[in-house]
């Protein structure tokens, strides 16, 4: 019966295993087809994944997007606090100052006037910036003391008017200001906060801004007093309020760098003192890759391991982050391959037949014993010996992948040098090798495996980075680790995982 | 045909005239297998060309010295047995009813005729059930071993032998007719 099943098998293996055939046309012009678009067709489009992934990171940036905007516009300091982005710009010669544009008591619309301090400027600096509910406190209280500011004014001014005039007002002195133009007042008092009090309270330091004396800032102000005062500072802070019907309306506070040297640069703060914004990064690096391998069989993930060694390959791609006070979510696109270096001996066996051919001779003898005739006899020995053939290969497996990473992390630092740990996921689509070699159980007759198209890991990072102004630069460790299976075969499993580190340049959006 | 380092950087550098005449030497070899498993020429055509596609983007994965027939073969078998993967359901086309089968006995002894024809035996080969076909090409003509095949398809070991067994009787079945009538 045995005999009967392998000469049906043999039959089929003798008839049917290697056969002749030409080629025809139609295969051949469908190889054409093929040939001319090899790129195409081997490219592929990814599928739910992919778009998915997309849809993630467009929303995620919208979102950021309308959380800047909500934050900017919602009234948050005070029920009777609301907030109008009417500002606009006037140029000076070789600087920028802000005015904000407001209506007055007539329902005009007017510039009022800035206020001007150099060390207001430093303490308006981001990192100066005091908590939000320590500004929301600060800023409530000082509503409350132009209120009252304002009843004390108008009873003095009732009674200035009511009594006799002595002298003639003033303009520098405070004292002497009429409260006509209520909104350029409440915007000095306002201002700065704390920083205003000290320039109604005559700070000398104030003083030594104007040289000769103090001065407000008013729509009378002379405009190119301003403009000297702003070649003078590095910087102009700006709170526009105005008072309108016991209704107090506070714009965002503007903080600008008004130095000769950068005369346009600005950033725009928010009333909490800190608001989200964006930034984007460019990068490369390296990854140093290893397998972890599972296998049906207990002893093929040792054996492998045993022929295969780290591969150090290279990464790049950009991100961009969105800050969210000291949080930050972070996506973006990266390019990187997972792999390993495989060393491995496969060994042939061939069986030889081998011949000894030995001539043997009958002699045929008289009755003398004289050899009268031979007869030469040929014996041939068959041999089969088996050989044993080895060969040495050294294969790179890399498995190139396009990731949209996911990542969430924290800002340590306020200065110029901060700390990011992050976690996030990468959602990896395969891209163009998508191959590996690979030995089979006995470390013989090298198989080939396919990747699987779409994966996810995880990702943990720690960014160091040096900020340059809007500028920065960071080194950035991280370890990488796949989720699922990259390679699933019956012999085995695969996954890698990686320590590697990228370098990389930023800028505030 | 030798397959050395100046021919591959011919192919990597998409040498028409050096791919078309490698498709040439390697068709046999490709058709050899696609035959048995597919009976459609459309078909046969998509496993030929799509394996040769492999074989010339993965010329680099290939070690000059050794057979390169022996790693085109196994990247078309590759390409059949991931063919057949894709098939929807395709574990469903292994599942058989042990009992009833194991209560029938082959009682066909025919003796066989080596004489018969290659095209004659394709085409036998072709009338069995197409898990049944895969289970014995892989087991008798491509030399898998029952093991293999169990993980190369993701079946049962048991089920790996079913349908061999199943693939001799039902050959022997239909051989019958065929020595009958020489």
């Amino acid at each position: 019966m045995s005999d009967k099943k392998n000469h049906i098998d043999n039959l089929f293996k003798e008839k049917l295993g290697e056969r002749s055939f030409e080629v025809p046309a139609a295969f051949l012009a469908d190889l054409e087809n093929k040939l001319d678009a090899p790129i195409l067709a081997s490219k592929r489009i990814p599928g739910f994944w992919f778009w998915l992934s997309s849809i993630l990171v467009v929303g995620m940036a919208t979102t950021g997007y309308f959380m800047l905007e909500e934050t900017e516009t919602t009234p948050k300091l005070h029920s009777a606090i609301k907030t109008e982005n009417k500002i606009t710009t006037r140029k000076f010669a070789n600087s920028e100052a802000l005015f904000v544009k407001v209506k007055n008591a007539d329902d005009k619309e007017t510039f009022v006037a800035a206020s001007t301090f150099k060390k207001a400027a430093k303490a308006f600096q981001p990192e100066n910036q005091k908590k939000l509910s320590a500004m929301k406190k600060e800023v409530e209280t000082n509503f409350k003391r132009v209120e009252d500011s304002i009843k004390l004014a108008n009873q003095s001014n009732l009674m200035a008017s009511s009594g006799p005039r002595n002298s003639s007002p003033d303009p520098t002195n405070s004292g002497d200001r009429t409260l006509d133009n209520r909104e350029e007042q409440l915007l000095v008092y306002l201002g700065a906060n704390n920083i205003v009090r000290k320039f109604l309270t005559q700070d000398p330091q104030f003083g030594a801004f104007n040289g000769q004396r103090r001065q407000f800032l008013t729509d009378a102000t002379n405009l190119s007093f301003v403009d000297d005062t702003l070649r003078r500072i590095r910087y102009v802070i700006i709170d526009s309020v105005v008072i309108r019907d016991s209704l107090v309306i506070r714009d965002s506070i503007i903080y600008i760098d008004s130095s000769l040297q950068n005369p346009t640069k600005t950033t725009k703060l928010k009333d909490e003192g800190k608001k989200s914004r964006f930034e984007i990064q460019a990068f490369g690096g390296f990854m140093m890759v290893r397998p972890k391998i599972e296998s049906p069989f207990d002893t093929y993930p040792k054996l492998l391991k045993s022929k295969e060694t780290a591969l150090t390959t290279p990464n790049f791609g950009f991100a961009l982050n969105v800050y969210l006070r000291d949080l930050c979510i972070g996506s973006g696109a990266e390019y990187y391959h997972w792999g390993d270096k495989s060393a491995f001996t496969e060994t042939q066996t061939s069986n030889e037949m081998t011949f000894d051919i030995n001539t043997f001779y009958q002699y045929i003898l008289d009755s003398n014993g004289q050899v009268i005739d031979s007869i030469p006899f040929t014996q041939i020995d068959t041999n089969i010996i088996t050989v044993a053939s080895t060969k040495n290969y050294n294969v790179t497996n890399t498995y190139s992948q396009f990731s949209i990473p996911l990542k969430f992390g924290y800002v340590f630092g306020k200065n110029k040098w901060k700390f990011i740990p992050r976690v996030g996921l990468n959602f990896e689509f395969a891209m163009a090798r998508r191959t590996g070699i690979y030995v089979d159980q006995n470390g013989n007759n090298p198989f080939e495996v396919t990747e699987r198209n779409f994966g996810m890991s995880y990702v943990i990072s720690t960014e160091l980075r040096r900020d340059f102004g809007n500028w920065h630069v960071f080194v950035c460790p991280y370890f990488r680790n796949n989720i699922n299976f990259l390679i699933e075969s019956p012999e085995m499993n695969r996954k890698y995982g990686g320590f590697g580190t990228t370098f990389g340049i930023g800028v505030r959006l | 045909m030798d397959i050395n380092e100046p021919l591959i950087e011919q192919i990597r550098k998409n040498d028409r005239k050096t791919i078309l005449t490698l498709y040439n030497e390697t068709f046999s070899v490709l058709m050899s297998v696609a035959v048995r498993y597919n009976n459609n020429e459309e078909d046969q055509m998509t496993i030929v060309n799509n394996s040769f596609m492999k074989i010339i983007t993965k010329i680099d994965q290939y070690k000059v010295g050794s057979s390169f027939f022996s790693w085109a073969k196994r990247i078309g078998q590759n390409e059949i047995i991931d063919q057949f993967r894709k098939e929807k359901n395709y574990k469903e086309l292994f599942q058989f009813d042990a009992e009833n089968e194991l209560k029938q006995e082959s009682t066909v002894e025919n003796s066989i005729d080596e004489k018969i024809e290659a095209e004659e035996l394709e085409r036998i080969l072709h009338q069995l059930p197409n898990a049944t076909k895969v289970v014995f090409n892989m087991y008798a003509i491509d030399g898998y071993s029952t093991k293999e095949i169990q993980k190369e398809l993701n079946i049962k070991y048991e089920t790996v032998k079913w349908h061999i067994k199943e693939a001799r009787k039902k050959l022997r079945v239909l051989m019958a007719p065929e020595m009958e009538t020489k």
